[in-house]
C-alpha cells in the first residue's frame, strides 16, 4: 500500500535519526522541509546510507530504479520523489 | 629545451592572472617572486609537498625545482602518521606541511623563507642549470601507507595542451586536492595554456565553493562523478556556466553524464581515464559511459590498452616501471601496467565493472573488503562475515555486508535482529574509517566458500 506523505516523512526521519546514531553524531540533528539534504548533519555518504536504509524499509531505491537521474536539494524534494516512485 | 615549470612559465608576461584565490588574483610575477634568478640555489635533496596553500606549493615548486633530486606530494588530509610512514618510504629531507603539523621523520616547514633557508643550508651549490627533478605522486591507498609513484613534468603533462598564446578566456575550477594525480593535471592544464586556476577554500562548504566559481565565471570544471553528484544537489549550482566538464577518478555512469548534459548544455562533458600508476590514459567525448571498442585498436592518445582476462591494461612508455622504494613493480617486462579495472564489452563499447582484486570505490575512497570482515568479525556474535559492493546512485557504490551470527534469532522477534544489526553497525563503525562503515548488514544463516574455505568474492 503507498505511503502518503507524513508516513512518508516519519519513515525518513526514523532512519535519519538510526544513521546519526550509528555514525556517532549528535542524534537532535533536527531538519525541516526546507533543509538543504547536504546542510542536514549528513554528509553525501550518510545520504547515500541513508537511501540504502530505506531501501530496506521500503523495498524500493527509487534513485537507481528511475529512468532518469533525479538529484534533490531539500527533504520536502527528497520525501516527495519517494512517493512519486512508490511502486 | 625547457626541463622545468618555471621554464615553461616564463614564457607568459609577468602580469599575467594565473591563479585566483580567496584573496584575490596572482599573477606569473607574483608566483615567482621569491625566485632567486637564472642559477639554482640549490642541488640535490628531496622534498614532500603536502600543505594546503595551493599558491605556496606553486612558489615552492618553481622556487626549487631543478635543483632538488625529487618532490614529492601528499593529501593534506593524510593523517601524521601516514605523511611520516610515506616520509620515510620515500627518503624525503625536509616537508613543507600546514601550520601546527610536524612529522618525526624529517624537519617540516610552514613558509617558504625558512625552508629556503634549510635547505640552502644543507643542499647548497649553485648549479649553472636546472637539471629535471622528479615529481613523486601518491596513489590513493587502501590501507597502510599510499604507495609512491615516480613521474616527471614531462609524463604529468603528456596530454596537457601547450598554448602559444595565452588562453585569457579559459577560467578552471579548481575543487580536486592539487597533491593527487587528478588535481596536478588540472594544475598542470590550467598553468601551461596561460588559463587561470580559480582556487576556492576546500575546507569551506560547497555551497560557498560554488558561488566563489560562479562569482568568479568558471569556465572550466573537473571533478570526480561523486562530487558532481553533490554538486548537483546543491542549491544554485544552475549559476555555473561551465564551457567544459571533465569527470574521473570513479567509474562514470550514463545517469550522471545525462543529468550533467540536461544541467548544463552548453558545456562539452569529458570524462577521463587516468590512474596515478598508467598516467592519462584516454579521455571519452561521446557523452556515453564506458569507451569505444575501436580504441582496443586506435587508442586516440596513442596510449596501447588491451584486455587480458576481463583486466583493461595499459602501456604507456613515459611511466615508470616500479614504485619508489621497496613497493613493488608497476609494470610487466614489456612496459603493460594492469590497471586492475574489470572491464566488459557490450554492444561496441568498453564498459567498467568494478575492480578485480574486490576493492570497492565508496566515492573516490578504496576499500578492501577484508578490513571491513575483520571488523565485522570481531564482534562477539558475528562468526563469519562478507563485504561487497552495493551499488548506489550517489557515491558509485557503497559497502554492503552479510554476516552469520553464533546463534540465530527467533523468527519470532524481528525487533531484536534490527536492534542487534543497529549495535553490530555501530560496532564496526567504531572499528572502521566513516567511508569504510556498512550501509547495509544483512544477517543470512551461511556465506559461500569455495574449496579451500575462502570467500567467493567474484
Amino acid at each position: 500500500m503507498a505511503l502518503t506523505k507524513s508516513e512518508m516523512e516519519a519513515v525518513v526521519r526514523t532512519s535519519f535519526q538510526e544513521i546519526l546514531q550509528e555514525r556517532d553524531q549528535p542524534a537532535d540533528t533536527a531538519f525541516d522541509m526546507d533543509t538543504v539534504l547536504l546542510d542536514s548533519g549528513l554528509d553525501s555518504l550518510g545520504f547515500a546510507i541513508l537511501v540504502s536504509k530505506l531501501e530496506e524499509e521500503l523495498g524500493f531505491d527509487p534513485f537507481s530504479e528511475a529512468e532518469e537521474a533525479y538529484y534533490p536539494e531539500t527533504f520536502e524534494q527528497f520525501i516527495v520523489f519517494y512517493i512519486q516512485q512508490q511502486p | 629545451m625547457p626541463v622545468t615549470l618555471r621554464d615553461r612559465l616564463a614564457q607568459f608576461a609577468p602580469d599575467l592572472p594565473l591563479l585566483h584565490t580567496v584573496d584575490g588574483p596572482l599573477t606569473t610575477s607574483d608566483l615567482m617572486a621569491s625566485s632567486p634568478g637564472p642559477s639554482h640555489p640549490i642541488s640535490g635533496g628531496a622534498l614532500l609537498i603536502g600543505c594546503s596553500d595551493l599558491a605556496l606549493a606553486l612558489r615552492t615548486i618553481l622556487q626549487f625545482e631543478g635543483g632538488l633530486d625529487r618532490m614529492g606530494f601528499c593529501a593534506p588530509t593524510l593523517g601524521t602518521k601516514q605523511k611520516d610512514d610515506l616520509a620515510r618510504a620515500g627518503e624525503f629531507d625536509a616537508a613543507l606541511l600546514d601550520p601546527g603539523e610536524t612529522l618525526a621523520q624529517c624537519p617540516s616547514f610552514n613558509s617558504l623563507p625558512a625552508l629556503e633557508t634549510y635547505l640552502g643550508t644543507h643542499f647548497s651549490a649553485g648549479l649553472s642549470s636546472p637539471r629535471p627533478t622528479e615529481w613523486v605522486m601518491t596513489t590513493s591507498g587502501t590501507t597502510g601507507v599510499p604507495k609512491l609513484v615516480t613521474h616527471s613534468l614531462d609524463s604529468l603533462t603528456v596530454s596537457t595542451k601547450t598554448a602559444t598564446q595565452p588562453a585569457v578566456n579559459i577560467r578552471w575550477g579548481m575543487v580536486y586536492d592539487y597533491t593527487r594525480f587528478a588535481g596536478m593535471q588540472v594544475v598542470m592544464q590550467s598553468l601551461m595554456s596561460g588559463a587561470c586556476l580559480l582556487c576556492p577554500n576546500l575546507m569551506a562548504s560547497l555551497s560557498e565553493q560554488l558561488a566563489f566559481l560562479t562569482a568568479q565565471r568558471a569556465t572550466h570544471l573537473s571533478a570526480t562523478p561523486t562530487l558532481w553528484r553533490k554538486i548537483l544537489m546543491t542549491p544554485r549550482h544552475q549559476a555555473l556556466a561551465p564551457e567544459v566538464i571533465t569527470l574521473g577518478g570513479e567509474i562514470v555512469d550514463q545517469l550522471v553524464l545525462d543529468q550533467l548534459a540536461k544541467t548544463y548544455p552548453r558545456a562539452k562533458c569529458i570524462h577521463i581515464f587516468a590512474s596515478t600508476e598508467a598516467g592519462v590514459g584516454f579521455t571519452v567525448r561521446d557523452g556515453l559511459a564506458g569507451f569505444p571498442e575501436t580504441y582496443l585498436d586506435d587508442s586516440p592518445a596513442g596510449i596501447d590498452l588491451r584486455i587480458v582476462e576481463d583486466q583493461l591494461e595499459v602501456h604507456n612508455s613515459r611511466v615508470h616501471s616500479a614504485y619508489l622504494g621497496e613497493q613493488g613493480a608497476i609494470t610487466d617486462s614489456e612496459g603493460w601496467v594492469a590497471t586492475g579495472d574489470l572491464v566488459a564489452q557490450r554492444a561496441g563499447r568498453i564498459v567498467f565493472l568494478g575492480r578485480a582484486n574486490g576493492t570497492i570505490n565508496v566515492g573516490g575512497n578504496k576499500v578492501m573488503p577484508e578490513v571491513v570482515e575483520a571488523a565485522l568479525m570481531a564482534h562477539p556474535r558475528v562468526v563469519f562475515a562478507r563485504a561487497f559492493e552495493k551499488r548506489s546512485a550517489f557515491m558509485g557504490a557503497l559497502v554492503g555486508c552479510e554476516v552469520v551470527l553464533d546463534q540465530p534469532i527467533p523468527a519470532n522477534r524481528p525487533e531484536d535482529k534490527k536492534v542487534l544489526i543497529g549495535q553490530i553497525t555501530a560496532f564496526a563503525s567504531e572499528r572502521l574509517e566513516a567511508y569504510q562503515t556498512p550501509a547495509l548488514v544483512k544477517v543470512v544463516d551461511k556465506i559461500a566458500t569455495n574449496a579451500a574455505g575462502k570467500l567467493m568474492r567474484r
